[in-house]
């Protein structure tokens, strides 16, 4: 039986770190082959991990919210199984992480004989001490006094009367505990934080500990959707990107989420020029249009994105069943990438038209608003008709305002086609 | 801020003194002042000054060189009711009156009982710089602090050289006033009333995150020079003044050093056995002790007698730039 690691998995070719976030299995359960064992999370999405072989989990080492970097532990698995980890990754190893020891410490030295003088104090040897050189006892500013004479040894004591055995029979010598020398405030962080001060290289003067030794405090990334929007929004707003509004006549209809994203993705083949991205100083055009929607979960925003959507009969079903996996935290990576453009309805909250930030690297994104019946004039008089006015965001870089009023024509065209 | 407060003007450390002296005096016909040349003088820095022509010779008693005499008569007269104010010419001279300061004055109260309190104060100047050698120069309020039955007051400033003296002479027990010869030209505000201040309160005199410097006597504006200094640097440092010794206000000092998680302890006594030992030790036995991020440092005088000539006496004890240097030292290393 041997013990296996179970390592973060690499689910996309961007990822490098995950989130654990719960385990279906406890140390010392049974695992099969397959089994689900735990569920993490990378961007957006979480995913399950399954047991690579059948055995014991035997030990749990990263606890949910732990962010893990990819390839490294997150359990171990007692299995029969043999080499586990090949061709799970390409790259080097991990490094190995056993389980973490004290660090070997020279043992006490034998007691030497005892010596009439008594040693200053018996302290418990450790590795600092053994190094510290002998410190002139009050350090003075000037030396104005003389030293005192070195006391002599007191040759004169008789020695204890039983005689140390020297060069006895080499018992264990039972490895005292290490005393690290820290100043208190990081003994106590350390003991705060679950740090092992034997662990940490002290740097201080007389090798001392100092609260900047200790590792810095890890502030924990947020996970799940709130981070990653806070980051590619950020990222957003380095781009230059302007919007455009457009009062469109929508068709009786009902599902305008799906009417909405048809078009789009309809218009955008029309306009390759805007189904783009800035990337190396140049406009780089893709081969296939990907719609990613924005939907309201209960964990924040997510968008799924869907290929093609325009080519699709049955695209109501499709946006039906993603949305309901967004809600659900069922989606799969590959439901999450590929999209270049954002679609966002807000007009079902009673909004009436926004501006929707780009999703870098996708150049547009169209914000719609309410689909309402207006007022309009018609030949001869005054009629009504279903309007929805939308915002296109283009990132200027890629497309001017022309290109994105030609985009909202086409958008308009295929909605009453 | 209240009325009073307002009403400050700018005076000499000196006169502050003499202010103080001079409304306890109409106050209260108890208080009288004894001492060595306080009289038609006014006293050996000129603290007394003309107060022997506006209070009488009754009041301002001029006295023998005889410092066991002078302090063994307040003694009595403090028993007897009166409220002697004693000057010691220099501090170190007090080592004259040492048996009626320690063996009488500090112990009368505890040992009838309660019965009998010597509400006498004693004024000293202290400390180094002035030149005048090694017999006129000392620092000695650990000596002071160290004896049950006597409270220990070091003004750093004009107001509270004022209102600590007040605060003293209506102490019902012994109080020693320590004055430091450096600071008595000095000027700064102090209040016009007549308000004591509160024996054992220390003053926080600036507030900074990297360090606590505590000083005392003349080091409390030496180390608010070196925190100018210090500031200029990146480094941000506290500077606490005790101000009464003892009764000793440790807490914020602990509250401090909680914060800054480091201590630097500024005397212009010698380093062996001084008061500063004593907030060190305060510090560490404290919840301060779990914070503490650096040794507890102290920066004292040398263990010398003080020098006589200028350069020596002024490298026998600290100055601001040695408090520059060891707060960057503590902060940096640690």
């Amino acid at each position: 039986m041997q013990e296996a690691p179970l390592v973060m998995p690499k689910m996309s070719m961007t990822m490098t770190e995950g989130t654990l976030v719960t385990w279906h299995k406890s140390e010392g359960d049974e695992v099969r082959a397959g089994e689900v064992v735990c569920e993490v999370a990378t961007d957006k999405v979480d995913m399950e991990v399954e047991a690579p072989a059948d055995g014991t989990l035997a030990r749990i080492v990263a606890q949910p919210d732990d962010v893990v970097a990819v390839g490294d532990p997150i359990a171990y698995l007692a299995t029969a199984a043999e080499d586990l980890l090949a061709g799970l990754f390409d790259a080097p190893p991990p490094e190995a992480v056993p389980a973490p020891e004290p660090e070997p410490q020279p043992g006490p030295a034998a007691p030497a004989p005892v010596a009439a003088v008594p040693e200053p104090a018996p302290t418990a040897p450790t590795r600092i001490a053994a190094e510290r050189e002998p410190v002139p006892a009050a350090p003075r500013r000037v030396g104005a006094e003389p030293a005192p004479a070195a006391p002599a040894p007191v040759a004169a004591e008789p020695a204890p009367a039983a005689p140390v055995p020297v060069a006895a029979v080499p018992e264990p010598v039972p490895v005292a505990p290490v005393r690290v020398a820290a100043v208190p405030a990081a003994r106590r962080a350390a003991v705060e934080r679950g740090i092992d001060l034997a662990t940490i290289t002290p740097t201080g003067p007389a090798a001392t500990i100092r609260l900047a030794d200790l590792p810095p405090l890890e502030v924990k990334p947020r996970r799940g959707p709130r981070a990653v929007i806070a980051r590619r929004m950020s990222a957003s707003a380095q781009v230059p990107q302007f919007v455009v509004y457009r009062d469109l006549e929508v068709p009786a209809g009902g599902d305008w989420t799906t009417v909405f994203l048809r078009a789009l993705a309809g218009a955008l083949r029309r306009h390759p020029e805007l189904n783009a991205e800035w990337a190396d100083g140049d406009v780089r055009r893709h081969d296939h249009v990907g719609v990613a929607l924005a939907v309201d979960t209960g964990r924040g925003l997510l968008a799924p994105v869907l290929r093609d959507p325009d080519l699709d009969d049955g695209l109501a079903d499709r946006v039906r069943d993603l949305v309901r996996r967004a809600r659900a935290g069922k989606l799969t990576l590959a439901e999450m990438s590929g999209g270049t453009t954002t679609l966002s309805n807000l007009g079902g909250f009673g909004v009436d038209a926004f501006h929707a930030l780009l999703s870098p690297p996708q150049a547009t994104a169209l914000a719609v608003g309410r689909v309402q019946e207006k007022v309009v004039p018609v030949p001869g008089g005054i009629g009504l008709s279903l309007r929805c006015t939308v915002g296109l965001t283009v990132d200027h870089r890629v497309g001017d305002g022309a290109d994105a009023a030609r985009l909202l024509a086409s958008v308009q065209e295929l909605l009453t086609l | 801020m209240t009325a009073a407060a307002e009403q400050t003007r700018t005076l000499t450390y000196a006169e502050a003194v003499r202010e103080a002296l001079a409304q306890a005096m109409t106050a209260d016909e108890r208080v009288f002042l004894l001492g060595e040349d306080v009289g038609t003088y006014g006293g050996a820095f000129g603290v007394t000054g003309d107060l022997v022509h506006r209070f009488g010779e009754e009041r301002i008693r001029d006295t023998p060189i005889s410092e066991l005499g002078i302090v063994g008569a307040a003694v009595g007269a403090a028993l007897a009711g009166m409220r002697p104010v004693v000057e010691i010419q220099f501090s170190d001279f007090t080592a004259q009156a040492m048996d009626q300061i320690v063996n009488q004055a500090a112990k009368i109260h505890f040992m009838l009982g309660g019965a009998a309190t010597v509400p006498m104060v004693l004024r000293a100047p202290t400390g180094s710089g002035t030149g005048a050698a090694a017999q006129h120069s000392q620092s000695l309020e650990a000596w002071f602090a160290h004896v049950p039955g006597l409270k220990v007051v070091m003004p750093a400033t004009p107001a509270d050289a004022k209102t600590l003296l007040l605060a003293a002479i209506d102490d019902p027990n012994p109080v020693i006033v320590l004055e430091h010869k450096l600071l008595y030209k000095q000027s700064g505000p102090v209040p016009e009333a007549a308000t004591p201040a509160r024996l054992g309160e220390a003053a926080v005199r600036r507030t900074g995150a990297d360090l606590t410097i505590v000083a005392t006597g003349v080091m409390v504006s030496r180390a608010l020079e070196a925190a100018e200094q210090l500031a200029a640097d990146g480094i941000d440092v506290s500077v606490i003044d005790p101000r009464t010794l003892k009764p000793l206000d440790a807490q914020p000092i602990v509250d401090d050093v909680i914060r800054t998680g480091r201590a630097l302890l500024v005397q212009e006594a010698p380093k062996t056995a001084g008061f500063m030992a004593e907030i060190a030790a305060t510090i560490g036995e404290s919840p301060a002790f779990g914070h503490l991020r650096a040794p507890i440092a102290r920066l004292c005088g040398l263990d010398v007698p003080i020098p006589y000539a200028p350069q020596l006496e002024r490298a026998a004890v600290p100055q601001a730039g040695d408090i520059v240097r060891a707060a960057t030292d503590l902060v940096r290393r640690w």
